[in-house]
């Protein structure tokens, strides 16, 4: 079929847990994407990922039917899940809340790798720890 | 919660991230970033395979209806000013927004459709009885959404209109791009004993699966992940409805093997001659051109 692209939408979601309110139902609807199929979708591809944000890209086609992909959770959420902590320090540099491992370092680089601008896996371990060290985790061997 | 506050600012790429990160811990995640593919105005010829141009609009909702709406607000524009400090950015305007204006709003973009004399395309959430058909009438319910092939596009009116012309019961039909299905759908309504309907994309083939069990045709349509190379035998009709670059790689590929007489929509005017260029090379002839708005429709057969 000749899909001719009208917009791409980017929001981010809790997994799981998408309804037709803000940013959804705003963004999404006067492109007449269908809002309940939409929801639907998302939930059930995001399902094993509860807890988390998944991040998702709308291609909406100029007769209103769209398609979308999904991104990785943000590092930094990624990151407090690990440390089992609720949200980052804020005074990263004397305020230590939590601590990760080097293989759940490389745990979240492996995962974030696709979306990370790395070459190779070690500088996307240098990524994920600069990150962590920004929100006052610490990185145990 | 009924009543929102909708700020909007016009902005690139680079500065929309900016902003979306900023806001993003403010307003509890309702933020979102919309690029616009092709500004109004522009000519019908940007594709999936191309990069958005548009500017990007970022979006942030605030619920009216909590006592905070004020500090949230004072802390969003806080946040922007900050933003502003580093690099310029452009006024955003606030407005309110009810749910109402959306909970239903998409649903209007689609009404039961009539394409020519005889097909009516019917959401399925309408009820059969509250849409008024006449005999003769060939009903399509569709889901609209995922996949493209919901019946508004021009390309896809043009080929529904070229098939119910052509296709005769007991014929056998590909659909090469079958998108949502729609086109398969109409081939087996139209008494079609053999379609074949392949996509290249894995959800438009899932798509296309669901609505022919919707439409009660799941017995004698099959669908494939792939292109026309999984055609068993040659069909009496090949019907692409994709768009002219596409369509005369097709035929370069050898398409013409696996057709009797052909359908080709999605091309845009400028590029018929494209698509006439291909058909010649792959020794077919022309015999009908069908032309709505910007779009053209070509039926070709094998030059005898």
């Amino acid at each position: 079929m000749a899909k001719k692209i009208k917009s791409v939408v980017k929001i981010q979601i809790e997994a799981g847990k998408a309804t037709p309110a803000p940013p959804i139902g705003p963004s999404l609807a006067p492109h007449g994407v269908n809002l309940p199929l939409f929801c639907k979708e998302y939930n059930a591809r995001t399902a094993s990922m509860a807890g988390y944000i998944v991040p998702a890209t709308i291609t909406v086609y100029t007769d209103n039917s769209f398609t979308f992909t999904l991104g990785t959770p943000p590092t930094s959420q990624l990151i407090m899940k690990a440390a089992k902590i609720e949200k980052g320090s804020g005074e990263p540099n004397r305020n230590k809340v939590g601590k990760i491992t080097r293989a759940q370092v490389k745990e979240i680089a492996e995962m974030k790798m696709k979306d990370l601008n790395a070459l190779d896996l070690e500088s996307a371990m240098q990524q994920v720890i600069g990150t962590a060290r920004s929100m006052g985790v610490e990185v145990v061997d | 919660m009924d009543r929102w506050l909708e700020l909007s600012l016009e902005t690139d790429a680079e500065t929309a991230e900016a902003i979306h990160e900023a806001l993003f811990p403010i307003v509890e995640g309702r933020v979102a970033l919309e690029q616009l593919h092709c500004p109004d105005g522009a000519p019908a010829d940007r594709w999936e395979n191309e990069a958005p141009q548009g500017p990007v609009i970022v979006r942030a909702w605030l619920a009216l209806d909590q006592p905070e709406a004020d500090q949230t607000r004072a802390r969003v524009e806080r946040a922007l000013a900050a933003l502003r400090l580093i690099r310029p950015l452009p006024a955003g305007r606030w407005r309110e927004v009810r749910q109402s204006d959306w909970a239903e709003a998409w649903r209007t973009a689609f009404h039961p459709l009539r394409i020519g004399e005889r097909l009516l395309i019917r959401p399925s959430w309408i009820q059969a009885e509250a849409v008024e058909t006449r005999p003769g009438d060939i009903t399509i319910v569709l889901d609209p959404g995922m996949a493209f092939g919901t019946g508004l596009h021009p390309t896809t009116q043009l080929c529904v209109l070229a098939m119910m012309k052509h296709i005769q019961a007991d014929e056998r039909v590909l659909d090469v791009g079958c998108g949502s299905g729609i086109l398969s759908i109409l081939a087996a309504k139209l008494g079609a004993s053999v379609v074949l309907g392949v996509d290249t994309d894995a959800e438009a083939v899932r798509v296309s699966r669901e609505n022919a069990a919707l439409n009660g045709v799941a017995d004698r349509v099959r669908f494939a992940h792939g292109s026309f190379e999984l055609a068993d035998q040659v069909y009496d009709w090949a019907i692409a409805n994709i768009l002219a670059p596409v369509i005369a790689r097709l035929l370069a590929e050898g398409l013409a093997n696996y057709g009797r007489r052909f359908i080709f929509s999605g091309i845009l005017k400028s590029q018929v001659e494209q698509v006439r260029r291909a058909c010649e090379e792959a020794r077919l002839s022309l015999c009908e051109e069908q032309q709505l708005g910007d779009w053209v429709a070509l039926v070709a057969q094998h030059a005898s």
